[in-house]
């Protein structure tokens, strides 16, 4: 008996070397990097093309109904791609060009934005119901576009808005990295409490601004302003999103892995070989310039961070490699068709985008948080 | 000498955790920190990590100095397995502990065929290779300090370091951990291991490092620091020292508190 154990443990020992040879590589095993980037491809196919059914339904569908056949020829057109029987100058190429086209665009980068942006959170504060408000950035964003609202700024150039947001953004990330390298302390609790604060404080603000508003159209702008929403949309704002959206979502998918290691816990993920410290600052740095980037459009639109990873995530599964390319483009189709049943629910009335993200999100925020019941969410 | 921790010193604050603390293991050697709760044995192995930088003194790992390696370079040399892993996201067993793997890929490199070689031989080592495919979320404590030790061993590291392996194990697992400890020696790992258990320090170790109030109260093999007259000063606590008839290793039986000014019973 004891000999058969004795045999097994030398066996054990010869098949699993812990140092220099490398042991024997099997077929199954070879495998592995196709099957991963197989599944990358697959994944990002499919909601590539969600994207696109979502956008053409988008730029077709509304007060005005156009054929999807002329919407695809006028994106076709557009890109420089004309197709066959290309009838050039369809009879509504100014309402997908002018109005329809660059709201929806404007949605699929903020949905984008948002989406991965939730999806590192989430990695980041190992806590799937964080949320890209929920560390200040979007607050910050809002008191930065209510302020120029309120002072009357907008009136010098309509870029003062969106500029503002993102100046606010910008400022609320750094202070609450300022006030989290003071306590020497970076570990997620802290941050989570922190964002909390800042929150609440820029919160107290816009509602200052808001008591004291000089006229009721100062009022409507900002309260239209903070309930988010993509009407009116222009080139200019698509413009203005386009770069830094395009650019973080790509940043940050080349942080997939180490936002897996982050994974192992603070301490687990710096002895595993993670610069801890270093890479949070950098990616919650890209997470919050993409956040301030896309409030800066659309004012704050919640939820889509929080519905649209975690929808994934049980799909596809935890790893960050695949899930933040994916919570990008499922954030952008979302946030699209969101913003498709926002318009013709209750046409000709239409609604914000945000009142139908809160819609399908708050739902989906307490089935997680009844889920997690009895746990600490993952903090300690 | 892979691991060297010299006059190691560590405030927290206002307070000092340690105190001028040498620790060293070599290549084969397991060394155990053994010490009443609080006497900073975990800090320690925290600043051997890498993961806490010292005040005072100085830690190489394979002639590195852990306070300026990166951590990368580090996690090649050196492995951590904490008393609590963190497993709350839906990984399977087999892709956590692929996870290890992050010091050895380079930024754009996927996981290939010898990672995955890696994490299978692991696997097989620490005896888990039935619940691979399981999510980690639903394992038990036994399962989950298994799984964490396979991760560390894909680092392919030269040193070992396990914060109370066993404390919430059953026998069963505790034995197993006892046995895998002892065959990662015999390859030539050198392990340092805190450990509650006296009796199982005593088995597991070659060499035994005796931690109060942040020193180093004794050091040496388990027969000469397993003794009655310095388990009382660090424990409070009277106690009989004697090598089993089963094992040969030495045993610890606690008999009486001794009642002291801060610790009343």
């Amino acid at each position: 008996m004891a000999r058969a154990a004795e045999i097994r443990r030398i066996l054990r020992l010869k098949s699993a070397p812990v140092r220099g040879r490398e042991p024997a590589t099997s077929g199954a095993e070879a495998t592995v990097p196709r099957r991963f980037v197989l599944r990358l491809l697959v994944v990002c196919g499919v909601l590539a093309c969600g994207l696109a059914v979502a956008v053409v339904a988008g730029v077709a569908l509304g007060p005005v109904r156009i054929p999807p056949l002329e919407v695809v020829t006028a994106l076709a057109d557009d890109l420089g791609l004309p197709l066959p029987g290309d009838e050039a100058g369809g009879q509504h190429t100014t309402v997908i060009n002018y109005i329809r086209l660059p709201r929806v665009l404007v949605g699929a980068l903020v949905g984008a934005a948002l989406g991965i942006a939730g999806a590192t959170m989430q990695a980041v504060f190992r806590n799937p119901l964080a949320e890209p408000g929920v560390i200040g950035v979007s607050s910050g964003a809002a008191l930065g576009a209510v302020a120029a609202i309120y002072f009357g700024w907008t009136a010098l150039t309509p870029w003062m808005l969106p500029a503002t947001a993102f100046v606010g953004a910008v400022a609320a990330m750094g202070f609450v990295f300022m006030v989290a390298a003071l306590r020497r302390d970076r570990g997620p609790v802290t941050l989570l409490l922190v964002g909390i604060a800042v929150s609440a404080f820029f919160g107290a603000l816009i509602s200052v601004m808001v008591a004291t508003a000089a006229n009721d159209e100062e009022l409507r702008g900002i309260v239209f302003w903070l309930q988010g929403g993509l009407g009116a949309r222009t080139w200019q704002h698509v413009q203005l999103a386009a770069a830094p959206v395009v650019a973080g979502c790509l940043l940050l998918t080349v942080f997939g892995r180490d936002l897996n290691v982050l994974l192992l816990g603070d301490d687990g993920a710096r002895a595993a070989g993670l610069d801890v410290a270093r890479q949070r600052v950098v990616i919650l740095g890209l997470t919050s310039l993409l956040t301030g980037a896309a409030v800066a459009v659309s004012g704050v639109i919640g939820f889509v961070g929080l519905v649209v990873p975690h929808a994934l995530r049980l799909v596809i599964g935890p790893d960050n490699r695949i899930l933040l390319p994916a919570s990008a483009l499922g954030g952008a189709a979302f946030l699209v068709l969101a913003d498709l049943i926002a318009r013709v629910a209750f046409s000709p009335t239409s609604l914000q985008v945000g009142i139908v993200t809160a819609l399908f999100g708050a739902p989906v925020f307490l089935a997680l948080v009844l889920r997690r019941r009895g746990t600490t969410g993952g903090l300690r | 000498m892979i691991v060297n921790a010299s006059n190691v010193g560590l405030r927290q604050g206002a307070t000092r955790i340690l105190h001028a603390v040498d620790v060293a293991a070599s290549a084969g050697e397991v060394v155990g920190v053994i010490g009443p709760n609080g006497a900073g044995k975990s800090t320690l192995l925290r600043a051997i990590a890498g993961v806490v930088i010292p005040d005072e003194g100085e830690i190489t790992i394979a002639g590195v100095d852990v306070a300026r390696a990166r951590p990368r370079m580090l996690a090649r040399q050196l492995a951590l397995v904490e008393q609590h892993p963190v497993m709350q996201f839906d990984f399977s067993v087999r892709d956590y502990v692929l996870l290890g793997r992050h010091a050895h890929l380079g930024r754009f490199q996927a996981e290939g065929a010898a990672d995955a070689a890696h994490t299978t031989a692991a696997l097989e080592k620490v005896g888990i290779s039935a619940f691979a495919s399981r999510n980690v979320t639903t394992l038990s404590g036994g399962e989950r300090q298994l799984v964490a030790i396979a991760r560390a061993l894909v680092q392919q590291p030269r040193a070992l370091l396990l914060d109370e392996p066993t404390s919430a194990l059953d026998l069963s697992h505790q034995l197993r951990v006892l046995e895998l400890v002892r065959d990662l020696a015999a390859e030539q790992l050198a392990v340092i291991v805190v450990v509650h258990d006296l009796d199982l320090a005593a088995r597991m170790c070659d060499r035994l490092v005796l931690l109060v109030d942040g020193r180093v109260s004794a050091d040496g093999p388990p027969e000469t620091v397993l003794d009655a007259d310095l388990l009382r000063d660090a424990y409070h606590v009277h106690s009989v020292v004697r090598p089993s008839p089963d094992t040969g290793a030495q045993t610890v039986t606690a008999l009486r508190h001794i009642p002291t000014p801060n610790n009343k019973s």
